[in-house]
């Protein structure tokens, strides 16, 4: 069965942080004290490479929940 | 699983320079204290790779043979002469050990062993090549790629001859002995080729995962180390730079993946990119207005742009910011000779006293200095730090008003530039906060005295050094536009200055209002839009 698109977010979320989303795909920013800015783009150029889409700008900067990078990425996936 | 006790360790500044002449990452970051303070960091930051030998040096000897899969991820910058603690957690499959200062993880690494035989991702970039028995010498000055032209730099071989012997000294003195040679030369080659050829000078460094077998090459002598750098894979937009690569020594051989940023070099205001916001005026002539912290970011903005309307600045700066105060002067040409060096210790009242010689009168000062802003957990380990650093802060601020307070003319307008983020504290940053909190309330208390018109100034998100960070301009206000909305501000407020200062309140400048609306700015004005343009 092929994943979904929140499965492979969190999974790209766990293969760069070193520890699953604490809060799935709800999980922010500031509940992972690991998600800084550094990571943040490491974790968007994986999105970027695994659904080979470009995220808008302000998907860039740390803020968004996981779950707006699954809406988004499967959008332009 | 089983966690063990956990140790502490301290690199000094002596082992930093002993890494960095060892590896031949002599990459001005680690060793250049002046190029340092250019930097977010604003002081040298320890190699993680040798922050890496450290955890290393505290596994059981268990897990430093064979063939292991070692991942890294640099999570913060580690300091000098900075206790840091290592936490292990073992278990039957893995060990996984985290360098950090209370609360916060700085370095983390987990150690497996390597399934031989199994797909390596490394295969398919190796193949082609050869490894190249030519011995190129280290360099001792770092490249300097950009954004445009990192992409140029194809596949790359050679002969990589660090200190084997002071590697393994260094190790010696962090508990690392066992450590096997050939993964200090792969994490040693991996510290120099970030720091010094790719992505070179303005890198950061943000993983590196080890393959490591043991079996060493026959006829290599035991200095030798060949090694080979598939292309490197960029992203423009994120500056994320990924490398692959392989070394072999008389030891063992390393698969060698680097994950780093390129850092954008931050563009410095000019007379010229201001002109593009505010005109030149003579609104200011015969005014005398003190900047402290004028020399970069917005306050060079400010001093910058208050020489443009005509006023005599005085320019309080530290030693290390004589030559950004030449390059300001000779960027305003004739007008340069409005600005005045006052080099001192902002902090310290006699040696700010004694720069301001004899008495003059002030229509206006600017309080402007940050010191570079460390990332801090609330916690009871960061207590200290964090509570410094309010200090040094509110210095920088309360000192030159106590020293000037008989200086500054009745109705004269101070600014105090505090930031966006008492409204929206970032993560990691609870002492800036608290800074810039306690700096609008000493506004609030200036204001209620009724002698000077006070204004806080809460700058939006800059692009400047000290906020280099991964996501360089992305979201940011140029700081032209701040500052001429600051100095327009302060225009209008000495020209009122003999009608009371009204309601006996600081005027506060939200970062909205020193924002350009987004109907109003062009894309080329806002962050996102120098990131496509560059």
């Amino acid at each position: 069965m092929s994943q979904t698109p929140t499965d492979r977010i969190v999974a790209i979320f766990t293969d760069i942080v070193g520890t699953p989303p604490i809060n799935g795909v709800d999980t922010l920013p500031s509940d992972v004290p690991a998600w800084d800015s550094l990571t943040h783009i490491k974790f968007v150029h994986a999105v970027e490479n695994e659904f080979d889409c470009e995220l808008p700008e302000e998907f860039l900067l740390v803020g968004k929940p996981l779950r707006d990078f699954a809406i988004r990425a499967d959008e332009q996936g | 699983m089983n966690t063990h006790a956990w140790p502490s360790v301290t690199l000094g500044d002596s082992l930093v320079a002993r890494f960095a002449k060892a590896s031949g990452d002599v990459n001005p970051l680690h060793v250049d204290a002046t190029y340092s303070r250019t930097t977010p960091y604003g002081r040298p930051v320890v190699h993680g790779a040798l922050g890496a030998f450290a955890i290393l040096g505290q596994l059981p000897s268990r897990w430093l043979v064979g063939a292991m899969d070692i991942r890294i991820r640099f999570r913060q910058a580690i300091f000098p002469n900075t206790r840091y603690s290592i936490r292990i957690n073992e278990s039957e499959n893995e060990i996984e050990a985290i360098l950090h200062r209370g609360e916060m993880e700085m370095i983390s690494m987990v150690v497996k062993p390597r399934v031989l035989g199994a797909a390596n991702v490394f295969d398919k970039c190796m193949t082609n090549g050869k490894l190249d028995d030519n011995i190129h010498p280290l360099s001792d000055t770092p490249r300097l790629l950009t954004h445009d032209n990192i992409n140029e730099v194809g596949t790359e071989t050679g002969c990589y001859r660090p200190d084997c012997i002071e590697l393994q000294n260094l190790c010696d003195k962090v508990d690392g002995a066992a450590i096997p040679k050939h993964w200090l030369t792969a994490l040693a080659w991996a510290s120099y080729w970030t720091g010094m050829r790719t992505p070179g000078r303005d890198a950061l460094l943000a993983s590196i995962r080890l393959r490591v077998e043991p079996g060493g090459k026959s006829g290599f002598t035991e200095k030798d180390s060949r090694y080979m750098v598939a292309d490197p894979t960029f992203d423009r937009r994120t500056g994320s730079c990924q490398l692959n690569a392989q070394l072999e020594d008389s030891t063992g051989k390393a698969e060698i993946a680097i994950d780093s940023i390129l850092r954008r070099k931050v563009p410095q205001v000019t007379s010229e990119s201001l002109k593009r916001y505010i005109e030149p005026t003579a609104k200011l002539n015969h005014r005398r207005i003190m900047v402290v912290g004028g020399t970069r970011g917005l306050g060079r903005g400010l001093t910058l742009a208050l020489a443009q309307q005509g006023a005599q600045v005085l320019v309080v700066h530290r030693e290390h910011s004589r030559g950004r105060l030449a390059e300001i002067r000779k960027d305003l040409g004739p007008h340069g000779t409005r600005l005045l060096s006052l080099c001192c210790d902002a902090t310290n009242a006699q040696d700010l006293t004694e720069a301001l010689g004899d008495s003059l009168t002030l229509d206006g000062m600017i309080l402007a200095p940050t010191p570079p802003i460390p990332s801090l957990p609330l916690g009871t380990s960061t207590t200290a730090p964090a509570l410094n650093f309010v200090e040094q802060s509110l210095q920088l601020a309360w000192n030159p008003l106590a020293v000037c307070t008989e200086r500054l003319a009745d109705g004269a307008s101070i600014v105090m530039l505090s930031s966006s983020a008492v409204e929206d504290p970032p993560a990691l940053w609870p002492h800036y906060v608290a800074a810039k909190m306690a700096l609008e309330g000493l506004a609030q208390y200036c204001a209620r005295q009724g002698r000077w018109r006070v204004t806080i100034a809460r700058s939006p998100r800059l692009w400047t050094e000290l906020t280099n960070s991964a996501t360089g301009p992305i979201g940011t206000v140029p700081i032209e536009f701040v500052a001429k909305q600051i100095v327009e501000h302060m225009i209008s407020d000495i020209e009122d200055r003999h009608r009371d200062p009204r309601s006996h309140k600081a005027t506060v400048l939200t970062a909205d209002q020193l924002s350009p609306t987004r109907d109003a700015a062009t894309k080329s004005e806002i962050g996102l839009g120098m990131l496509n343009a560059e």
